[in-house]
């Protein structure tokens, strides 16, 4: 099962990590873990590349984690948060479809 | 960024179509006891490597078979710590 932590703020979600094997199907044949991939590395391209914000992330097999900076911009901010929500909402949705292979955590940060 | 759709999918197991084999038993071992009387010729031991080593009156074939080189009778003996020999022997000692 893949586990998803959304790191929230005060203000709204500061980061997110996305952890372990789907385990739906074989490799190549993976579809909950493709979408979940998808998502996760769209939300950072997003970020990184659209929005243009520097995020920490850290890519590995079975792992990707991505971190707002601390310090931002009202705006950058805004804009991060519409595509981290995004990502929230679409992971959900996973989740609802496929809940064996797929648990999402909100965890407050500070 | 290149995208990764495969970020989180399982491994492919690997080496499991190397398993599921076996092969025929060698019926190896020992085929003449200790004290029992042998012709020339006999196999004492069938074996892979000479776990048990080659005494007197005894034989060793190409795949390590011990076999009697006398007729006579099988004795088995401690040889060191931890290894055995056989021998045959042309009389029987008490």
């Amino acid at each position: 099962m893949t586990k998803v932590k959304v790191f929230m703020s005060e203000q709204g979600i500061s980061g997110f990590e996305i952890t372990g094997h789907t385990g739906y199907a074989e490799r190549g044949q993976d579809i909950v873990c493709a979408a979940i991939s998808a998502l996760g590395q769209t939300a950072v391209m997003g970020l990184t590349e659209v929005i243009g914000v520097s995020c920490s992330v850290e890519i590995r097999d079975a792992f990707l984690a991505c971190h707002l900076p601390r310090v931002m911009s009202p705006e950058l901010w805004q804009h991060s948060q519409i595509v981290l929500r995004t990502l929230a909402k679409g992971l959900t949705a996973i989740q609802a479809e496929y809940p064996d292979y797929l648990s999402i955590r909100e965890v407050e940060q500070r | 960024m290149r995208i990764n759709l495969q970020l989180f999918a399982s491994k492919k197991g690997v080496g499991s179509s190397k398993n599921g084999r076996d092969s025929i038993s060698k019926r190896l071992g020992v085929k003449r006891h200790d004290g029992q009387f042998v012709t020339a010729g006999s196999i004492l031991v069938r074996q892979r490597g000479t776990r048990i080593k080659p005494g007197v009156n005894v034989g060793v074939g190409g795949d390590d078979t011990l076999f009697a080189l006398v007729d006579g009778y099988v004795s088995f003996q401690r040889k060191g710590k931890d290894r055995k020999q056989v021998s045959v022997l042309t009389e029987v000692t008490a």
